[in-house]
């Protein structure tokens, strides 16, 4: 019967105590299979020996080495980042990753719905600021827009009213200075036709 | 999550460029000056006040007219100043969504009855709902049916609030 492949690796590297490191050798001697992987493994020892004993051993182990390998590693990761900015993976939150989305939406729609993207303004007109009046407090309403069919002079009326008006409409009326008026009760707000039925 | 670095990028420069186009949207467009128009026209109101002086058996000894726009929700005050008595009427107008129109109406008036008596102040809120072109009137100083002196007047507004068609 032959022997296992790492025990015969033992045998090679002398770890096998003796009454079994002489068993394998007689039977070594016997088996010609069992010799070949003995020789195999016995080569590789060999080599193995040689490469620790020659100078190239202090060259590969060395500090020296070892920071080389270092440095062009990181050359080389330092040049892949910068040939993959765009391509660069970073962490986001994903809140953060939502509002970013949202704000990139509100923004597209903005531009896209703009006045000056659609057209609208002229290139004199756009910015251009609403006149003031003279004490700078009420944007007054432009009236020099172009009349159009729907435009009636009750809405200017209106717009001019509304420029020219502060909170309320003040109307002053001064009473005949000879009259005489009496306080007959507290004020009352009556509709004319009931008033009128009830005085006939 | 993992985004890639494009789309900060491209956020940043949106965000750059973005004042570039806001800076016309801040002005006010000929389709939002045309939208506020309309809405101020769908609220606009047209009040006509017709200011009278009621003498003996009814009879008108003074009045006149005034027509004045507004919108619902803005008063018109109206004052009127005498001798010894100032009354000041302030007509708010609400449009209702049915085209109902509710009118508040408060009245101060200062009088003084004689030459050494104090002067006094009144004070009165009336509201009533009405139909658009419906006239009520507003009695300032009360509602004096007749009088049997002659130089005794007494101060009536009808009031007609009518949407601006």
């Amino acid at each position: 019967m032959c022997y296992d492949e790492q025990v015969i690796s033992a045998y090679v590297d002398g770890e096998l105590e003796a009454s079994v490191h002489r068993e394998i050798e007689e039977h070594i001697d016997n088996c010609d299979y069992c010799r070949s992987i003995q020789a195999e493994y016995h080569s590789v020892k060999e080599l193995f020996l040689a490469v620790s004993n020659s100078p190239i051993h202090d060259t590969l182990a060395g500090s020296h080495a070892k920071a080389r390998v270092w440095q062009q590693i990181q050359r080389k990761t330092r040049r892949e980042t910068a040939q993959s900015f765009w391509h660069r993976q970073i962490q986001v939150p994903l809140p953060l990753a939502a509002g970013v989305i949202a704000a990139v939406a509100v923004l597209a729609f903005t531009l896209i719905f703009s006045p000056f993207s659609s057209g609208i303004f002229s290139s004199d007109q756009s910015g251009a600021p609403l006149a003031l009046q003279e004490d700078d407090s009420i944007p007054s309403v432009p009236t020099n827009y172009p009349a159009t069919e729907n435009s009636r002079p009750e809405l200017e009326q209106l717009l001019r009213f509304l420029s020219d008006q502060g909170a309320a409409v003040e109307v002053k009326i001064q009473l005949p200075s000879a009259s005489k008026i009496q306080v007959s009760g507290e004020p009352q707000l009556l509709r004319a036709a009931d008033f009128r039925r009830s005085g006939e | 999550m993992k985004l890639n670095a494009f789309f900060p990028t491209l956020l940043i420069l949106l965000g750059l460029v973005q004042p570039l186009f806001s800076q016309n949207t801040s002005g006010t467009s000929s389709k939002e000056l045309e939208e506020a128009l309309r809405y101020l026209q769908d609220k606009a109101l047209e009040v006509q006040i017709h200011a009278r002086l009621i003498g003996k058996d009814r009879e008108n000894v003074w009045n006149t007219e005034s027509r004045k726009l507004t919108v619902s929700g803005k008063s018109i005050s109206i004052t009127l100043q005498g001798e010894d008595l100032t009354v000041s009427a302030h007509i708010l107008p609400f449009l209702n969504e049915g085209g109902s129109i509710f009118l508040v109406a408060k009245g101060e008036v200062w009088v003084q009855q004689g030459p050494d008596e104090e002067k006094k102040y009144y004070s009165t809120v009336k509201s009533l709902p009405i139909k658009p072109g419906e006239s009520v009137i507003f009695f300032p100083t009360g509602v004096l049916m007749d009088t049997e002196d002659n130089d005794v007047h007494t101060i009536e507004l009808e009031i007609q609030v009518e949407p601006l068609e």
